[in-house]
């Protein structure tokens, strides 16, 4: 099944990108529809494809340490992914699950990496709107990440009014010597 | 388990018992400050040589902070922070006025010229001297740091801030240096030796040791243990362990290792054990006065000695105290056992605040008085409260820390 070019232009992915090179594009990118609760990828499974949610919500969900699933981030029409395996050739680091009745655009490796080796001036472009996607999100990893170490800082912290009055009363009467 | 983790784990069974709440034993354990810097001097090759150099300064609610100095390739700053906590404690049990902290450089100084040394130190004392100070933080000599490099640190202090003997302790004795501080860490030892025997009800004349070390603390220890009339069975150095059932010619030994000689050339018709046999023979009372963590859990099953004392820092991690307690030895802590020298390091420095010198009954005098105490406080404890001188020693010191941080407001 071949996409609406309407569908494509509407994703950031291809903003500034110019009509006819987006018909081109449409013509090379397939559209998938999954229920709710179907896999789109898989951790640990080569990538060998980009996304983009046209319709619906996608979950992105990883395995901690102790092998507990964890949900990452919910992700609404107009997001991106999948692509961190385009750019890096690992294998896929989290798991799609859908999470309500969703449509995607598919453009696999090969295609993306065609389209930019084309040097016209919508490969560039998308380049330009594929980077700004991966440092918005490097931006949130990153602020998440400084909450976190907020929260498991060993930071002096100063016990409320009950606490120190019961450590007085410790210090002063139980455990003086 | 490391250095941190070992203290981390005695702190907190002390602070079980006191029943702390989590967030008062996260004030009292994290350091105050840490300074990390790059020290880079010149070598003699010509080359260029960046050191890691840190000073952690733990908890200064007692009052100026005091901890040595080590050059040593293995310094960390989880080490280093170890370390820092452990001087917080250890100045808390025998109530000096200080606060702890620590600090060293990570280098060889084997492999270093003296010139390097003192470039290397100067530098570092650059770096961090608006940190230092008499009334601030005051090192003293550590792993492979002696008298000497001292000297420098009060010389570049001083350079820097005018006359200050005060800034650093440990240092020669020609240089505002005290009487008694070379043998101060074994001197402590035996007062406090003196004092469990005295609750066991019986003289240090006549009762058996097995000294494993005979460096600082086991040479001193052993030279006074012998002087008072005890039998010193084995000593041992890195390279091996000499015995004999009825007691070391002591002098002899001394003498001979005098001349930096290791044991295992020593002429004398004395039986060679290993240093695993030395810390399970029988005796009266076993110093482990060497390396940290030498008893493991097999280890500590074996030991026959009813009674431990800690010269060395960390000798007994915390699965094989867990396994003395049960078996019901008496082990007395390296917080307080050893606390000798740092107790020392304070006359140095008073001396230092007073331009007065004193004479060596003074200082052996003083120290008698403090390492007496500080054992009587931490055995009553120990006993009314039914924990074991370990823990006892912790209370001790989280108390009075813990009353400086309320006195002082947060």
């Amino acid at each position: 099944m071949t996409s609406n070019a309407w569908d494509l232009a509407a994703l950031p992915l291809f903003t500034g990108v110019a009509a006819a090179d987006i018909i081109e594009i449409a013509r090379l990118a397939t559209v998938i529809d999954y229920p709710t609760g179907s896999t789109i990828f898989a951790e640990n499974e080569p990538g060998d494809a980009l996304y983009a949610v046209l319709r619906g919500r996608v979950e992105m969900r990883c395995r901690d340490r102790r092998g507990h699933e964890q949900t990452l981030a919910t992700l609404e029409p107009g997001a991106i992914l999948g692509e961190i395996a385009l750019l890096t050739d690992e294998p896929r680091a989290t798991t799609a699950v859908t999470v309500a009745e969703t449509t995607v655009l598919r453009l696999t490796n090969e295609t993306f990496m065609a389209l930019l080796k084309q040097g016209d001036r919508a490969g560039h472009q998308i380049l330009y709107n594929l980077a700004r996607g991966v440092a918005y999100r490097l931006g949130e990893v990153t602020q998440r990440l400084m909450r976190l170490l907020a929260d498991q800082s060993l930071v002096k912290v100063a016990p409320p009014e009950d606490e120190l009055d019961e450590l007085k009363r410790k210090l002063f009467t139980e455990w003086k010597f | 388990m490391s250095g941190f983790e070992a203290t981390t784990h005695y702190f907190r069974q002390a602070a079980r018992v006191m029943e702390l709440s989590d967030r008062v034993q996260l004030l009292l354990i994290n350091p105050d400050k840490e300074i990390k810097v790059e020290v880079a001097i010149e070598l003699d090759s010509g080359q260029l040589g960046i050191f890691q150099g840190y000073r952690i300064q733990h908890n200064a609610a007692r009052g100026p902070l005091k901890g040595g100095l080590r050059y040593h390739p293995s310094v960390d700053e989880d080490d280093v922070k170890s370390l820092a906590a452990l001087m917080t404690w250890k100045t808390a049990v025998v109530d000096l006025p200080y606060g702890g902290a620590k600090g060293g450089i990570a280098c060889d100084p084997a492999s270093m010229s003296p010139g390097e040394l003192e470039r290397l130190t100067r530098k570092f004392i650059r770096q961090i001297h608006t940190d230092l100070g008499p009334t601030r933080d005051i090192p003293a000599p550590d792993v492979n740091t002696d008298a000497q490099v001292m000297a420098w640190v009060m010389s570049e202090y001083s350079q820097l801030h005018g006359f200050a003997p005060a800034v650093v302790t440990g240092k020669p004795l020609e240089l505002h240096g005290s009487q008694g501080r070379e043998a101060a860490t074994g001197l402590g030892l035996v007062f406090v030796i003196e004092e469990v025997l005295k609750d066991l009800g019986r003289p240090v004349a006549g009762t058996t040791f097995a000294i494993q070390g005979f460096g600082n603390v086991g040479s001193h220890t052993a030279r006074l243990l012998h002087e008072r009339g005890a039998k010193v069975l084995a000593v041992s150095d890195v390279s091996v362990g000499v015995f004999n059932p009825d007691g070391l010619d002591i002098p002899r030994l001394l003498e001979y290792v005098r001349g930096r000689r290791l044991l295992k050339d020593y002429p004398g018709e004395e039986r060679r054990i290993s240093n695993e046999e030395l810390l399970t023979m029988p005796c009266d009372v076993l110093i482990p006065a060497a390396l940290g963590g030498v008893f493991t859990a097999d280890l500590a099953r074996e030991v026959r000695a009813p009674v431990i004392v800690e010269g060395a820092n960390g000798p007994t991690p915390p699965e094989a105290d867990a396994i003395f307690n049960q078996r019901g030895l008496l082990v007395v802590p390296d917080i307080l056992a050893n606390a000798g020298g740092v107790t020392v390091s304070y006359f140095e420095w008073v001396q230092n605040l007073q331009h007065f010198r004193w004479e060596l009954d003074q200082v052996s005098g003083q120290l008698d008085r403090i390492m007496r105490q500080s054992y009587r406080t931490v055995q009553g404890l120990a006993k009314s409260r039914q924990v074991s001188l370990r823990t006892a020693a912790f209370i001790v010191a989280i108390g009075r820390v813990g009353r400086a941080v309320i006195h002082l407001g947060l």
